[in-house]
Parts: C-alpha cells; sequence; structure tokens
C-alpha cells in the first residue's frame, strides 16, 4: 500500500522535484563558488540551506499535501482500504527522505569542494551535517504544518518572517541569532561548532510539535479541517488579511517610536549653550579659544532663532571638529549611529557663512527626519537655511545675488523643481545662491510673518508613522501662502536679471572660460575619459561612476589639474555611465565655480 | 414488523444483515447531519436510501465507508459490531461516490493499477471486463473523460474488488437517461450474480423504485419509514372522506389525508359510507414523509 503511495507521489511529482533539484544544485553551485572566493569551509551549503530550504520545503509540501487537500483527490485516497495516519505519515516521511537526500547530496558535494583546499575530518564534516540536517527538519516540519493550513499556509510563512523581522529589530539582534536560524552559524560554517545537545534537542522538540500540529490538522474532525482549510480563500477572508495587515502595520507604525539616542558630546570643546542650542568648536589647527567662542556663539544664535522661528522643541548638540587640508568651502557631516547630534568636519579657516548655512541645514534635515531634503522642496529648504544664515549680513547677501545673478541657468519652475539637477549643472555654490534668491523673493512677497508660517507647514516635525504619507505637498504649501511655482520662479528671473544689470561690472569680470569632456578609445590604451579647460590655468575634475539607481548626491572624486587637458583616473567598463564635472576657483564670485557638467556613457 | 416511539430501534441480530446502523449521530458545528438515524439493510438486497438533498445521505454513508466518524451509535457490518470501520472492512466494500476525484493525470488503467494495491482481491481481469462493458476507454486521462464515464469507471473500480457491499452515493445524478439505465442494469446484475448487498443513496424515487427491494426515507438526519416496496405501497395509503372521520385503532396520520398501518388493519378496518382508499405510488410516498416532520420512525 505504502508502495503504492510512493510510486503515486513520484508519478504525479517527479518532473517538479526534479527541476527542485536542478535549481538547489545550480544554486549550490553557485553558492560554493562565491564561497571559495570568500573562504569559509561550509558556508556555501549554509547559505543555500537558509536560503533555498525553505523554498524547497514550500514547494515539496505544496506538491505533497496542498495540492492533495485543494485537487480534492484526498476524497479518492480516503475511500481506499488506507488509514489517513498512514496516508498523512506516507506523505511526511516521502517528502522529508526528499528534502534529507537533497541535504546529505549538497553536504557531500560542500565537502568534496572544501577538501580540494583544505584536509576536513569526517568527524568535523559530519557535525556540520548534523547542524543543517536539523535546520531542514525544522524547515519541513514546518513546511508541512503550514501545508496543511491550505488557503493560510503564505499567511503563515509570512507571519513567521515578519515575527523573526520584529524580533530582531526589537531586541536588536541579527538574524542569525535567532533560533533555529543560530544553527547555521558560522562556527558551523568553519566546521568547528561542537555538538550542543541543548540546542539541538530544542530544535527537534520544535521541529515535533510542527509535526504533531501538521498531522492534529490532517486527522482531526475526520479531515474535516484540512479539507476546510484547503478551499480557495473567499472575498472576506482576503479583504480580511489585507485590512489586518495594513492596520497592523500602521498600528505597529503609530505604537512603535524611535529609540531615542543619547546627546553627543566633546567635552574638550569650546561650547556656548543657549536655551534650546548646544554648540562646541574644538580647537586646534590655529583656531584661538576666542574664535572658536566666536564662531560657537554665532551658530548657537541661528539656532536659537530657529527654534523660534519654526517651533522647535530644541535642536541638537553641533560639534565642529577643525580638518587641515579642506576646502573653507567644504564641510563634511559625520554619521553618528549610537548619538544624537550634529557633528562637521571643516578647514580651520572655513568660510563662516557656508559653515552656518551648512549647521542649519543639518538641523532642519534632522528636524524633519530628512524630508525637507526631498527633491519637490529641497531649494525651499536650501534657499530657507541659506536666507536663514545671512539674514543680518547685507554684504554676504549681495555677493549671494550676485553668484546667482552669475548663473548661466535661468530660474524657472523646472529649476526649482528639479533641484537635484540643477544642482548638478550649476554647481554648489551658484546652485545655494539661487536658492537663497529665490528665498529672498519669497519672504519679500510674503513678508515675515506669513514666510515664518510657510516654513512651519513646510519643515514640520512628520509623523514617526504612516500618516507621513499623507503630509500635503509644497505646491500645496505655497498655494495655500498664495503663491505658485510658477509666479515664483517668474519673480525670481526678474530679480535676477535686475541683479545682472545691478552687478554688470562685476560680471564682466568674469573670466571666460570653455571646458571640454571628451571620452576616447584606442585599442591600445582603451576607452578614458579626457577634460580640459581654457581660461583657468588651475582647475578640478569631480567625477564618479554612476551606478543605475544613481543620483546626483554620489560622492564625486576630485582630480585637481593645472594642464589644459588632463585623463581622468578612471577604470570603468564598457557602458558604464560616468558624471564628469569641471570647477575653477573664481576671484569675483568668491567661491568655486562649475562651468561644464555632464554624464557620458562609456562606449 | 413494529411501530417505534422512540428513535431506539429493538432488533433482533440477524445473521443475513449487511448494514445496521442505530441512532447514529453525527454533528457539523451546529448543523445535526444525522440525528439518531437507523437503518437495515440486508445481504444481497438492493436498499434504497432515499432522501432530499441535506437529509444525511451522504454523511451516513461517508460513516459506511469510515471516511467520517459518527458521534454517537453504533454500526453493524455483516452482522458485527464496529467502532470504527477498518481497512480489512473498507476492502469488502466498494464505494461510489457523487463527484469522482480521481487524480486527473492517470487514466483508467493507471487507476485500476493504483487501486489494485490496495485490495488483495483485486480481480484485474473483471476490472478490464468492466471497462470494456461500460464502453470507458482505458487509455486516455481522468480528466479528459465525461462525468458519465467517470462515474463508470468508478463503479468498475467499486466492483473489481468484488466486494459483499456496494455503497452508490446518487451516481448518476450527472447521467444522461441511457446511461443511468445501463448503470442499474449493470447494478441489478452484480446483485443477481454476485449476492452484493447494495446500498444505494438517491433523492431520485424513480431510480430508487427501478432496483431497490427495501427503502429507507430519511428526512433531517433521522429515518422516517423504513420496509420492503411493496409493504410500504399497502401500509400508506390515501384516505379520501366527504368528511372528517376517526382514526381507526392502530393507525397513525402521516398527512391529513395519508394514513399509516399494517396491511392487516387496512383489510380490516371498517370506512365509513363515501370513503375511499387509494394506493400510492413510492413517490407520493417519498413526499409524503419527506415533507412532514416530527413523528416517530415507521420500520419494517
Amino acid at each position: 500500500m505504502i508502495r503504492a503511495l510512493i510510486r503515486k507521489e513520484l508519478r504525479e511529482h517527479w518532473v517538479v522535484l526534479c527541476i527542485t533539484i536542478a535549481i538547489d544544485a545550480f544554486m549550490l553551485t553557485g553558492f560554493l563558488v562565491r564561497a571559495g572566493e570568500r573562504g569559509g569551509r561550509f558556508s556555501g551549503l549554509l547559505e543555500w540551506a537558509g536560503m533555498l530550504g525553505a523554498l524547497t520545503a514550500l514547494v515539496a509540501a505544496n506538491r505533497l499535501f496542498v495540492r492533495e487537500y485543494a485537487g480534492r483527490t484526498q476524497l479518492f485516497l480516503e475511500v481506499l482500504p488506507i488509514g489517513r495516519p498512514r496516508i498523512w505519515a506516507t506523505k511526511w516521511l516521502f517528502g522529508w527522505s526528499y528534502m534529507a537526500a537533497i541535504t546529505v547530496a549538497a553536504w557531500l558535494a560542500s565537502w568534496l569542494r572544501a577538501l580540494r583546499t583544505e584536509p576536513i575530518a569526517s568527524y568535523d564534516a559530519l557535525r556540520v551535517l548534523l547542524w543543517v540536517g536539523s535546520f531542514m527538519f525544522v524547515v519541513w516540519s514546518f513546511a508541512t504544518m503550514a501545508g496543511m493550513l491550505g488557503r493560510h499556509r503564505y499567511t503563515a510563512w509570512i507571519g513567521v518572517v515578519c515575527i523573526a523581522s520584529f524580533v530582531t529589530y526589537r531586541g536588536k539582534l541579527n538574524a542569525a541569532e535567532l533560533p533555529v536560524l543560530d544553527l547555521l552559524g558560522p562556527h558551523v560554517a568553519m566546521a568547528h561548532a561542537p555538538i550542543d545537545w541543548s540546542k539541538l534537542l530544542k530544535t527537534w522538540a520544535l521541529a515535533g510539535g510542527f509535526c504533531a500540529a501538521s498531522a492534529t490538522l490532517a486527522l482531526a474532525g475526520s479531515g474535516a479541517i484540512a479539507s476546510m482549510l484547503a478551499q480557495k480563500m473567499t472575498a472576506r477572508e482576503r479583504v480580511f488579511i489585507v485590512v489586518f495587515g495594513v492596520v497592523g502595520m500602521f498600528a505597529y507604525s503609530t505604537v512603535e517610536r524611535r529609540r531615542s539616542k543619547p546627546p553627543y558630546a566633546i567635552s574638550a570643546a569650546v561650547s556656548v549653550a543657549t536655551a534650546h542650542a548646544r554648540v562646541g568648536i574644538l580647537q586646534g589647527g590655529g583656531i584661538t579659544d576666542a574664535a572658536a567662542r566666536q564662531m560657537a556663539r554665532t551658530i548657537a544664535d541661528d539656532l536659537e532663532q530657529l527654534v523660534g522661528a519654526l517651533g522647535l522643541d530644541s535642536t541638537p548638540a553641533v560639534f565642529v571638529l577643525p580638518k587641515r587640508g579642506f576646502d573653507p568651502t567644504v564641510i563634511e557631516r559625520a554619521e553618528l549611529d549610537e548619538a544624537e547630534g550634529i557633528v562637521l568636519r571643516a578647514a580651520p579657516d572655513v568660510v563662516l557663512s557656508v559653515l552656518r548655512t551648512e549647521v542649519l541645514r543639518a538641523a532642519l534635515a534632522d528636524h524633519t527626519r530628512q524630508r525637507a531634503l526631498r527633491e519637490d522642496r529641497q531649494v525651499l529648504a536650501d534657499g530657507f537655511t541659506a536666507w536663514w544664515a545671512l539674514r543680518a549680513e547685507p554684504s554676504e547677501r549681495e555677493e549671494r545675488w550676485l553668484r546667482a545673478a552669475a548663473s548661466s541657468v535661468p530660474v524657472s519652475v523646472s529649476t526649482l523643481t528639479r533641484w537635484l539637477e540643477t544642482q548638478e549643472r550649476v554647481g554648489a555654490c551658484v546652485a545655494d545662491a539661487l536658492a537663497f534668491a529665490t528665498m529672498d523673493v519669497l519672504r519679500r512677497r510674503l513678508g515675515a510673518d506669513a514666510s515664518s508660517r510657510l516654513a512651519r507647514a513646510l519643515f514640520p516635525r512628520p509623523s514617526d508613522d504612516v500618516r507621513v504619507l499623507f503630509e500635503p505637498k509644497p505646491a500645496a504649501l505655497l498655494a495655500g501662502a498664495g503663491v505658485t511655482w510658477s509666479a515664483l520662479a517668474a519673480e525670481a528671473e526678474q530679480e535676477r536679471q535686475l541683479a545682472r544689470a545691478r552687478y554688470a561690472a562685476e560680471l564682466a569680470r568674469v573670466p571666460q572660460r570653455t571646458a571640454a569632456i571628451d571620452v576616447k578609445h584606442t585599442p591600445r590604451q582603451g576607452t578614458r575619459v579626457e577634460v580640459g579647460m581654457l581660461g583657468a590655468p588651475a582647475y578640478w575634475a569631480l567625477y564618479t561612476v554612476l551606478g543605475p539607481w544613481a543620483g546626483v548626491q554620489t560622492a564625486l572624486s576630485r582630480l585637481d589639474i593645472r594642464a589644459a587637458r588632463a585623463t581622468l583616473p578612471l577604470s570603468t567598463s564598457r557602458g558604464a555611465r560616468v558624471l564628469v564635472a569641471l570647477e575653477t576657483e573664481d576671484a569675483v564670485l568668491h567661491c568655486p565655480l562649475r562651468v561644464r557638467a555632464e554624464r557620458i556613457s562609456l562606449p | 414488523m413494529l411501530s417505534l416511539a422512540s428513535q431506539t430501534r429493538h432488533t433482533i441480530a440477524v445473521p443475513t444483515e449487511a448494514i445496521r446502523l442505530d441512532a447514529l449521530r453525527r454533528r457539523y458545528g451546529r448543523v445535526h447531519a444525522l440525528d439518531g438515524l437507523s437503518a437495515l439493510a440486508r445481504a444481497g438486497e438492493v436498499y434504497g436510501f432515499l432522501g432530499r438533498n441535506g437529509a444525511g445521505k451522504t454523511t451516513t454513508l461517508r460513516i459506511l465507508m469510515g471516511i467520517v466518524r459518527a458521534d454517537a451509535g453504533e454500526i453493524h457490518l455483516f452482522g458485527e459490531r464496529v467502532k470504527r470501520v477498518s481497512v480489512a472492512d473498507k476492502r469488502r466494500i466498494g464505494y461510489v461516490s457523487q463527484d469522482q476525484n480521481f487524480y486527473p493525470w492517470m487514466t483508467a488503467q493507471q487507476l485500476g493499477q493504483f487501486v489494485a494495491s490496495f485490495y488483495p482481491a483485486w480481480d484485474a481481469r473483471e476490472f478490464e471486463r468492466m471497462l470494456a462493458l461500460l464502453d470507458v476507454p482505458a487509455k486516455q486521462r481522468s480528466v479528459e473523460l465525461s462525468g458519465g464515464t467517470r462515474t463508470k469507471l468508478a463503479l468498475a473500480l467499486a466492483l473489481a474488488p468484488r466486494p459483499s457491499l456496494l455503497l452508490l452515493d446518487e451516481p448518476t445524478a450527472g447521467l444522461d437517461p441511457v446511461a443511468r439505465r445501463e448503470f442499474h442494469e449493470l447494478v441489478s446484475e452484480v446483485v443477481r450474480e454476485r449476492g452484493v448487498t447494495v446500498f444505494l443513496s438517491s433523492h431520485l424515487v424513480d431510480e430508487v423504485e427501478s432496483i431497490a427491494t427495501r427503502v429507507g426515507i430519511v428526512h433531517a438526519g433521522r429515518m422516517r419509514i423504513e420496509g420492503d416496496v411493496p409493504w410500504l405501497r399497502e401500509s400508506i395509503r390515501r384516505v379520501c372522506a366527504p368528511a372528517p372521520c376517526a382514526l381507526p385503532p392502530g393507525f397513525t396520520q402521516v398527512r391529513a389525508d395519508i394514513w399509516q398501518a399494517v396491511p392487516e388493519h387496512w383489510a380490516a378496518a371498517q370506512w365509513p359510507e363515501g370513503v375511499t382508499i387509494e394506493t400510492l405510488s413510492l413517490e407520493e410516498i417519498f413526499l409524503a414523509f419527506a415533507r412532514s416532520g416530527g413523528g416517530s420512525a415507521v420500520v419494517q
């Protein structure tokens, strides 16, 4: 009887089971090759078990259990003189034999491959088999239990994944530390894992639990439960599951609060604290105590007034670390994983207005959880911070207008709303000036109070959950203040033209420069990118190889050039996309001027 | 012949009985599929198990096949009480269900080979003969067969192990009249030649009437009346009276105009002037019992 049943299963499922074996073999080969490159005795096997084990079990359980019930052919089997428990047991053991055979074959292949490079004792290899086999045993047991849930099987799988993700996130765990997954740990990969009977017994007990649940589902109520679960999901159930999932995510994201990190602090820094801000400047690189204190005071005042203007509770602590060798306009922000704060590195002779703008920008970005830097509103964020930093600096404001007037790109709706593209074309210096000019126009048009209201609406503290998806668009907020993008762009461009007329003499002093970016290909030298600039004795090229989805904010490499032409030190493959920008220091504008920027595809 | 005031049956064990069910109960959630059902099918006879849809016929047959367990009650198969229908019992039973849930990829021949491995007494020749007789293509996949042909295949599979008992659960529901007639003829032949007991569940009265020797009418999970077909006709009749008349002793009223009593009482009864007594067809008897609720079971 059992033989007949096994023959039936083989005849029914051999194609799918063979395809699964082929996929397993193919993937295992890939994992083993990769493992060889990275060096790990059985890491390929463990990767295979972790990724393909569940998939193989899912497929096998679907074929052996789900298909029987969904096709109602179990009713035909039940009429035959064979008990229901025996049918279930035969299928279960058949499936497990299949899983075990694949596992043993994969283990053997991994072992033989590893033996090519290093000796591995049989005992060590067998211990690996024990760990991996136990993992596959649990996975198979779970797969059969989920399979008996019929139409809810995928819900069960997804549920397990969600629970595992939740536990790893909440418990700050690595996924490999979770029960069952910890069977595939690094010690096992290196065949060094001792036999931990306690862990193995727990694993087997878990597998036994799944197995018992599977049997209960198959046998309880004369098999009626499994038959009922195998029926197609009703529309009501589908709606319930979707709604439950959405509501669950919503509730979780609403209830779950982000972890509050401790504030960052450097005790050695010269610090200035106000009611809502704390700024520290680390001495060094020639910054005197008085200069550091003055700088800290200025930045703290900026932040203090920003708190009032935007209605913030407070701002994160700000620390500036002097870094020799940096350009005066270059500022880098450090990533803080475990602390709250803004830590910037800048040259000791950093341009203060640039530093103040950058601090405000970082504070705004943190306050809005980076939403202020979304492209549809970044021009307003950049403009707001630049304007705020220069609100009491008339000469610097005029200089920004001069830079804006020097822009080769006019202000238009697309210039403002496709801000990353504009930044790429004109460079950071002129882009900041254009943003400043736009904000200056906007504030003049709206007045101080309306401008503050708009700023609060544009840069609020966003909800820490899915409600953030329902926030109004900047265009709607501008319209609420009585401005449209087109009106703002037109007015800003009009003002810019007036500035061009006003600064005609200064602009005439800006040297005419022409830059070239050429791609050349020769059989000997291959493909290379050559750049050159006329009218500038020194200039630099900023460049990067773009990935398929890379935006313009990718970190750029810099090559300083003092020749008419230079070849970029790029090593790329054919078809790669490269962003190249050529800049030079402009003595009239007092900042780097981007002469040309281009995205090129290498042939 | 006895009439019971309760659902409890008091019968003497008869060695020739193939199926005896006593007060079977089975519930699906809140629904009582069987509510104390009793039945008796004698060996070698065709027992017509009549009832409306949802009366409990399929549940009864599934209990007899061991697919479903009864919550309460007793089952006697071939004169022996069985707590649970065993594999050995199932080997003596052939079963044709309403729906044929064959493996769609298997041909009739492959199905025969597969089923054969579960029955030591499988008669391969008989199976082939049946396929030929019933005009079932042996090498065509079951999914490609028509509903009627699938039913015939199910019958061939049920008869090939040479069962002592054949359970037919509304087998002809999807068959055309010709195929239905052929099916009945084959069942009658099997009964005649092999002495197989047939337990035929159906709601088609003419089908049951054409081949059954004994009939049980089940309603709402209870047996309403059970007996040989001629006895049923003699016991249940329509009384047409111009004016209301009193129920004679020994008579029970199934409906206002349909009375039930043993044939001797009908013969001995004195009827007032103008009263006419009409014999009923099995269909009329079925309708009378299937529509009326309550009342006690009547058993021959």
